[in-house]
C-alpha cells in the first residue's frame, strides 16, 4: 500500500506519514499541486489513495483532483480530501468531482487512520 | 493561492431535524453554535446517501436507512481524541486507595473478581492505561498471590471504526505521547518502525465491544468501577438522567463512577453520593461507600 | 461600525478546537491585556469578506515548538518547522471559524497565510478600527490572538 501526501505543510505531512506508517503503508510527499502531478505521472501504478490538501500554491487540489479525475490512466486512484475547507459547497464540489473522502482539519490521528482505513476498503493493519 | 466562494450555513430548520435525529441515535447534542458540525460531517454521507440537501438526507435517515448508513452518521459525529493517564487524580486515586483494597478483598476471598468498565474507550488509551496501572501495581507491590487474572476490564463504545483501532492496540508516535510516560511506554510496549504495540498481556486482558450508552447495560455489569467521563457534557438534560440511571444499574453496589469532569450529576439523578478524594471528583450509589470503608472520603449529595 | 467583541471569542474558541484536536492538549481562556506587542513569531491570515480582517495569532518561540512537538511527535525542531507551524495554525483557526461565521455579516474566504518572526514587534491600528486581543494557556505555554476589523 502506498499513499501520497500532498499538503504543503511539512507538519501536517509528518502527521500523516506517521499514520501512514502505523498502518504499514509506504508514503510518497509532495509539497504542492504540481508536484503532485508529477509524482502520479511517475508512479500512478503503484499509488493506492491520494491525500490532497485544497489550498495550496501553484496549483489547488481541487485543481489536481479534477486533473487526475480526466485522466483515463490516473482516474482509478481514490483520492481523499484533507483540507481546512470545511463547508457543504466544499465538499459537494470535491465529491462531485471524483473525491472518495472528505476530512476536515484540524483531525485528530485516530481521525485520520480510520478514514484511511476507510478509504482503501477498511482492512485489516 | 485560489480560495473558495463561501458556503451558506446550514439553515434552522435543517440544523433542528439533524440535532433531534442525532440526539435520538446516539444521545449526543450539538448545540446551535456548533451546527457547522453537521455540513462539515454529514454532507459528503449526503451525497454517498443520494441526497440533494441534508434536509433530504435526514428523510432518507428516517423512512428508509440502512443501519449502515446510520452508523456511519454516529461515526461521523461522535468525536474521539483520547489520552493516556487523562488527569491524573482517578490514576492516584486507583493506585493509592483502591487497588490495595481490591487486592486485599481478592486475596482473602472477600471479592472474586475486579471489574472495571471504559464506557466511552474510544480508541483504547483509558482501558489500556487502566489495565496498565493494574498490572503495574500488582508487579511492584505485595500482591498476595493476585494477579491480573483477577480483574475483568471491559471497554465499549458507540463508534466500531475506534473501536478496530483500539482492538489492536497499536499506536503511531504521535498517538503514544500524549499523556504516556516513558515508565510506562517502556515498560508495556514494543517499537516496531514507527508504531508502538501494546504487550499482548495487556491487550488481551481488555474484552471490547460496541455498545450505546442509551442502550440498557445492566447486564454489563455490575462493575466496580465504571470510567465514562467527557462524555456527559455532550448529552442534553434528559439524556444525562437516562444515561447516569443506566450506569447506577450496572454500577456494583461499593462501585465507583468517574465523569472526568465535575457535572452537577446530582441535579440528573438523585440516587449518587457525590465523593471526593483530593482533588477528585466521583459518584457512588447514595448510601454506599467504596469498597467497604468511607477512608478519608467526604461525602454529600 | 466597530466589529462586535463577541468575534473573538468565536475566533478564540475555533482557535482552542484546532489545539486540543491537533496536539491533544487542551488550552484554556486566560485573560490578557489589549496591547501593541507581538510575540516573536506570528501567524497571520488576511480574511477576505464583505468586512475585511486580519486574523493574528502568535506565540513565542518555545511555544510554538511545544505546538509542533505535540502535533507531530517529533522533538528535533528546526526554524522552519516552527514556521510552518505558525502558519498551519492561523489556516486551520481561520478555516473552523469560517464555518462557525458562514452566512453571517461577518462570512470570508481564506486567503495564503503568512508567518511574520522578530522581537519586540508591535503592531498599530487606525482610529476606529477594532483590535481585540485574546490568549490560551495550557501548563505555562500561551496561544495569543490579535484580531482586527
Amino acid at each position: 500500500m502506498k499513499l501520497l501526501i500532498v499538503d504543503d505543510s511539512s507538519a501536517i505531512r509528518k502527521i500523516i506519514k506517521a499514520a501512514a506508517d502505523v498502518l504499514h503503508m509506504e508514503s510518497i510527499e509532495a509539497c504542492d499541486g504540481v508536484e503532485a502531478l508529477e509524482k502520479v505521472t511517475e508512479s500512478y501504478e503503484s499509488i493506492d489513495l491520494v491525500l490532497l490538501d485544497w489550498n495550496m500554491p501553484e496549483m489547488s487540489g481541487y485543481d489536481v483532483l479534477v486533473a487526475l479525475k480526466a485522466d483515463e490512466k490516473y482516474r482509478h486512484i481514490p483520492v481523499m480530501m484533507v483540507t481546512t475547507e470545511g463547508q457543504k459547497t466544499s465538499i459537494v464540489a470535491a465529491v462531485k468531482a471524483g473525491a472518495g473522502n472528505y476530512l476536515t482539519k484540524p483531525f485528530s490521528v485516530e481521525e485520520l487512520e480510520s478514514k484511511i482505513l476507510e478509504c482503501i476498503g477498511g482492512g485489516s493493519v | 493561492m485560489d480560495t473558495l466562494q463561501t458556503g451558506s450555513q446550514i439553515d434552522s430548520r435543517e440544523y433542528m431535524l439533524l440535532r433531534d435525529y442525532v440526539m435520538d441515535i446516539c444521545g449526543v447534542f450539538v448545540p446551535p453554535e456548533k451546527s457547522y458540525l453537521f455540513e462539515t460531517r454529514l454532507s459528503r454521507l449526503m451525497l454517498e446517501a443520494g441526497a440533494g440537501s441534508l434536509e433530504e438526507l435526514y428523510a432518507i435517515l428516517k423512512s428508509r436507512a440502512s443501519p449502515i448508513l446510520r452508523q456511519k452518521v454516529i461515526d461521523a459525529i461522535t468525536t474521539n481524541e483520547t489520552l493516556w493517564f487523562r488527569d491524573e487524580a482517578p490514576w492516584v486515586f486507583l493506585k493509592n486507595k483502591l487497588l490495595p483494597k481490591f487486592t486485599e478483598q481478592l486475596a482473602s476471598g472477600a471479592k472474586k473478581r475486579v471489574r472495571i468498565w471504559s464506557a466511552a474507550a474510544s480508541t483504547g488509551q483509558e482501558i489500556y492505561s487502566a489495565v496498565m496501572c493494574v498490572h503495574d501495581y500488582l508487579s511492584t507491590h505485595k500482591a498476595r498471590g493476585v494477579d491480573l487474572s483477577r480483574f475483568e476490564f471491559v471497554a465499549t463504545d458507540i463508534c466500531e471504526r475506534v473501536l478496530g483501532i483500539a482492538r489492536k492496540g497499536r499506536y503511531d508516535r504521535i498517538g503514544i505521547r500524549r499523556g504516556l510516560s516513558d515508565y510506562y511506554k517502556n515498560k508495556y510496549f514494543t517499537q516496531s518502525d514507527s508504531a508502538f504495540d501494546i504487550d499482548p498481556l495487556i491487550r488481551d486482558a481488555v474484552t471490547f465491544s460496541r455498545f450505546n450508552l442509551l442502550d440498557t447495560c445492566r447486564a454489563l455489569g455490575p462493575f466496580d468501577i465504571i470510567f465514562c467521563r467527557y462524555v456527559l457534557i455532550y448529552f442534553n438534560d434528559d439524556t444525562k438522567k437516562k444515561v447516569l440511571a443506566n450506569l447506577r444499574g450496572a454500577l456494583a453496589d461499593t462501585g465507583i463512577l468517574l465523569t472526568g469532569n465535575y457535572v452537577f450529576i446530582g441535579l440528573f439523578d438523585e440516587g449518587y453520593d457525590t465523593r471526593h478524594h483530593e482533588n477528585l471528583t466521583y459518584y457512588t450509589k447514595k448510601g454506599r461507600a467504596p469498597g467497604e470503608e468511607q477512608g478519608n472520603e467526604t461525602a454529600h449529595s | 461600525m466597530s466589529a462586535p467583541p463577541e468575534l473573538c471569542g468565536i475566533f478564540s474558541d475555533a482557535l482552542a478546537e484546532v489545539l486540543a484536536v491537533s496536539t491533544g492538549a487542551q488550552y484554556h481562556p486566560v485573560s490578557v491585556r489589549p496591547g501593541e506587542t507581538l510575540c516573536a513569531v506570528a501567524g497571520m491570515m488576511t480574511l477576505a469578506g464583505q468586512k475585511h480582517g486580519l486574523l493574528l495569532i502568535h506565540a513565542s518561540e518555545a511555544a510554538m515548538r511545544e505546538v509542533y512537538t505535540l502535533m507531530t511527535g517529533a522533538d528535533d525542531v528546526t526554524d522552519a518547522d516552527i514556521t510552518d507551524t505558525a502558519c498551519e495554525i492561523v489556516n486551520m483557526t481561520a478555516g473552523s471559524a469560517k464555518l462557525r461565521l458562514g452566512g453571517s455579516d461577518y462570512a470570508f474566504s481564506l486567503t495564503t497565510p503568512l508567518v511574520i518572526k522578530g522581537d519586540g514587534m508591535s503592531l498599530f491600528a487606525k482610529q476606529r478600527v477594532s483590535v481585540f486581543d485574546a490568549a490560551l494557556e495550557c501548563a505555562g505555554s500561551l496561544i495569543h490572538i490579535k484580531l482586527v476589523y
